[in-house]
């Protein structure tokens, strides 16, 4: 048997165009055919931004990692399907990661977890001065459904139409949940002043 | 300027989004531009969405990708629980895809009623009885020793394709928190490759690769498989190799697959075939999943195949759930369909005629382990398995006191020997049939045809290996072939200490070095009484002297071959004053005092010489004694340290 030897696992093949989008494809290309390598870059480079979406919409950080994960694991099967340009990837890969939430947010696996956050804004009295809500603690006291279409809609960029399909709903509910929302909010963060 | 209604919330809500020129909107927008209120709220509804927009995202924990890689070696393996193993499979899919949501299955269920409410609740109320049943027994019957949780080592791919790169990632032992540095050793198996059984612990993996740390903790290495990969078995040891970590008592093993990463057969067969007879046989779990083995691999992508059935390993109830739910597909029954399908057919592959066998065997059904084995010899002379599959049915009904064996003789025992003469006839036999294992296939015909064989037969296979010792002919038969002298005098030749680039998939690399001197020891002495037995007295007091100084490991408490053949080959050059010491000490070191002590004091039986012989005999008695007690207490010790992976 020749002699199966210490690899370099720092050693890479050299590249041949070596501008970024090209790297990119390149990457994508790898991640398509299962390379672990491609794999454990896009987790270190988009794992903030996976993760990060994921808790936004969850508020639960358990879910979060189990969703993030999942992102990460189908990727590879998934990344064939991806036909925009190498910049639109992080966008891409940003509507996959709220579809991850959604499908977690629906599918009753939820881990039992409550955010710092929202304990702190629980057991804060509202007239304690000293004690303000902040945008975030806000959002973790929204019931899912209205915190979901604000989120969706503020952050994620996306219309009542595409809401309403994300989430199984008319438009005419996602714009109900959305006011509610806002509504609910502003008066979260007034009463905190 | 004032309005005597302002617009609701909703309607300011709505307005905060709207584009500029919609004309929709341009009534609240009149008012708007108006209303300091109204303006203030909508100027509101936007800075929360700004706020929003500008929280920061909550950074991934650290060990993303350690979890995700793990999973991901994790999910290609592990299958579903699907307890009715043939409806899961009906469609082909692989069970760790991803269902489609929003798409109920249409299937047998709604045929039958139970999608009706009241069928779904009385399945509903049966699967909870049946999962409170499960559990109680599992929480019973569980074994503290079972693995849970996900393995240390992780590689990925799960099932990594011949001549590709494997990504191995280990999460250290306590003990192995701190090294610089880990060595990944194992062995690479190829295609067309059959691993032999060695005697004796050796150095027998490869260094593979050097697993270097990574700031997460984790181990990291690379490792490039051969074009013609099929399996490996790997561990990880430090730079000594003393200490090891593997899977429990096993090895981490893993099997490649074909190109498009689906599950390769051969493969499969192979590592469950070819392994190391003794580490991981009992153990075969993948390093994907340590609930899940090969042969679970093999039930689920090729579930019509016996070997699946025939290599799993756990019928009944005394490891939970799965196997309470597999309790309703017993073995018995599962054999019993695969043999009504199987045997039938016309043109059956080896691999499945062999893994009949192994399940008839599993149920202890010696009579269907015979025919399969017979069709294997007569269908498949020339592969591998056949010699031992027949000897190993015959052997089986041989202790079993089988009925009529001997009337099949007469047709078996000349297929037996055609196909000892068709393949490899010098390989020794394998490791399932008892004091048979490792015997020559000559040796196993002959004891065969003394017992079962005509008066031609018997002559023609003779019992070759002669039974006779130096001074009491018939009690030691060890004199050694040709064969065998040659083996040791170049295993003597052989240095002890561990070659470059090899380590011990088995015990520690000191241990080996220990048990390979005393082997040399033993073998020296095993020649001096073969020179003996020649009659060169000189060189035979040469190599007993050389086996005495050979190094001993300290467990090796009893030295008394290498004294007698001393005492041997002393008798012979007339010394046998010096010969009585050296039969006094074999003496005090064994149970049953060799008899030649006793003709030698009779012979020469001065009460000086006896007296002399009995402190000698006692001394050394004494010093086994206490040589067996530190043994015990340096186990016992050892016990402790296995604890931290020294071996």
């Amino acid at each position: 048997m020749p002699p199966l030897g210490a690899r370099d696992t720092t050693a890479e093949a050299p590249d041949i165009d070596d501008s970024p989008a090209a790297a990119r494809r390149r990457q994508l290309d790898a991640l398509a055919l299962g390379d672990d390598d491609a794999l454990a870059q896009l987790v270190a480079e988009f794992g903030d931004l996976v993760y990060g979406t994921i808790y936004r919409l969850t508020a639960n950080a358990a879910d979060a990692e189990d969703a993030a994960q999942e992102v990460f694991i189908r990727l590879p099967r998934v990344v064939s399907g991806f036909a925009g340009t190498v910049e639109q990837f992080p966008g891409w890969l940003r509507r996959i990661a709220v579809r991850a939430a959604l499908m977690r947010l629906r599918s009753g696996r939820r881990r039992n977890e409550v955010s710092a956050e929202s304990i702190v804004a629980l057991i804060s009295r509202p007239d304690d001065v000293l004690t303000r809500l902040t945008i975030e603690s806000a959002l973790a006291l929204l019931s899912v459904e209205h915190r979901t279409v604000f989120l969706l809609k503020e952050v994620e960029g996306y219309d009542h139409a595409e809401i309403a399909e994300l989430l199984g709903i008319s438009v005419a509910n996602s714009e109900v949940r959305l006011h509610r929302a806002r509504r609910q909010l502003r008066e979260l963060l007034r009463d905190s002043r | 300027m004032t309005f005597p209604l302002h617009p609701t919330f909703d309607a300011l809500s709505a307005f905060a989004d709207a584009a500029s020129d919609d004309v929709s909107q341009a009534r609240v927008q009149r008012h708007v531009r108006e209303c300091d209120a109204c303006r203030a709220t909508v100027a509101e509804i936007r800075a929360m969405g700004d706020a929003v927009r500008a929280m920061p995202l909550r950074e991934a924990p650290s060990d993303l990708w350690a979890r995700v890689a793990a999973r991901r070696a994790d999910d290609t393996e592990v299958a579903t629980l699907a307890p009715t193993i043939g409806d899961s499979r009906a469609s082909g899919a692989p069970a760790d895809l991803p269902s489609t949501p929003g798409t109920p299955a249409a299937g047998p269920d709604a045929a039958r009623g139970l999608a009706t409410p009241r069928g779904k609740s009385i399945v509903f109320g049966a699967t909870l009885v049946v999962l409170a049943l499960a559990t109680s027994m599992m929480l019973l019957s569980r074994t503290p020793l079972e693995a849970t949780g996900l393995s240390r080592l992780a590689v990925s791919p799960a099932r990594p394709a011949a001549g590709g790169t494997l990504i191995v990632r280990y999460s250290p032992a306590p003990y192995f928190r701190r090294e610089p540095r880990l060595v990944l050793i194992g062995r690479v198996a190829r295609r067309g490759e059959r691993r032999e059984a060695a005697r004796y612990p050796a150095f027998d993996a490869d260094s593979l690769a050097t697993l270097l740390p990574q700031r997460d903790g984790a181990f990291v290495a690379r490792l490039t498989l051969p074009a013609d990969f099929r399996w490996a078995q790997l561990a990880v040891v430090d730079s000594t190799g003393d200490r090891m970590d593997r899977d429990g008592s096993a090895l981490w093993t893993v099997v490649g697959g074909n190109a498009d990463r689906s599950p390769s057969l051969e493969a499969l067969m192979s590592a469950e075939e070819d392994r190391s007879p003794w580490i991981g046989t009992f153990d075969n779990h993948l390093v994907a999943g340590p609930r899940w083995s090969i042969a679970d691999t093999i039930q689920r992508y090729f579930p019509g195949h016996p070997a699946g059935w025939a290599y799993y390993t756990r019928y009944g109830v005394r490891r939970g759930l799965f196997d309470f739910l597999r309790f309703f597909e017993t073995a018995e029954r599962k054999y019993a369909s695969l043999d009504g399908s199987l045997w039938p057919e016309r043109t059956l592959d080896a691999d499945r005629e062999h893994a009949m066998l192994v399940f008839a065997h599993r149920i202890e059904e010696p009579l269907d382990a015979a025919k399969w084995a017979n069709r294997i010899a007569r269908e498949h002379p020339d592969d591998r398995r056949a010699f031992d599959d027949l000897f190993g049915a015959i052997r089986h009904m041989q202790l079993n006191s089988t009925a009529g064996l001997a009337d099949s003789m007469h047709a078996w025992l000349p297929l037996l020997i055609d196909i000892s003469r068709r393949n490899a006839s010098s390989l020794p036999v394998g490791g399932s049939t008892d004091n048979f294992a490792g015997r020559s296939r000559a040796e196993v015909i002959a004891s065969l045809a003394q017992e079962f064989g005509d008066s031609t037969m018997k002559a023609a296979w003779p019992i070759a290996r002669p039974a006779h010792d130096f001074i009491v002919p018939g009690t030691l038969p060890r004199s050694m072939s040709l064969d065998e002298e040659r083996q040791a005098r170049a295993q003597i030749a052989d240095p002890c200490g561990r070659p470059a680039g090899r380590f011990s998939l088995s015990p520690g690399t000191t241990w080996v070095v220990q048990f390979c001197e005393l082997v040399k020891s033993n073998l020296l002495a095993s020649l001096s009484r073969l020179e003996a037995e020649r009659g060169h007295a000189s060189l035979a007091l040469t190599l007993a002297d050389s086996a005495l100084r050979t190094t001993r490991p300290q467990w090796a408490c009893v030295t008394s071959d290498a004294h007698r053949a001393r005492a041997r080959a002393l008798l012979m050059l007339g010394d046998s004053s010096r010969a009585v010491l050296d039969l006094a000490v074999a003496t005090g070191q064994s149970l049953a005092p060799p008899r030649e002590a006793d003709s030698l004091l009779a012979t020469l039986g001065t009460a000086s010489v006896r007296a002399r012989f009995a402190a000698v005999a006692d001394s050394a008695r004494h010093a086994v004694q206490q040589c067996a007690q530190d043994r015990r207490q340096r186990n016992a010790a050892h016990a402790d340290s296995a604890r931290l992976g020294v071996r």
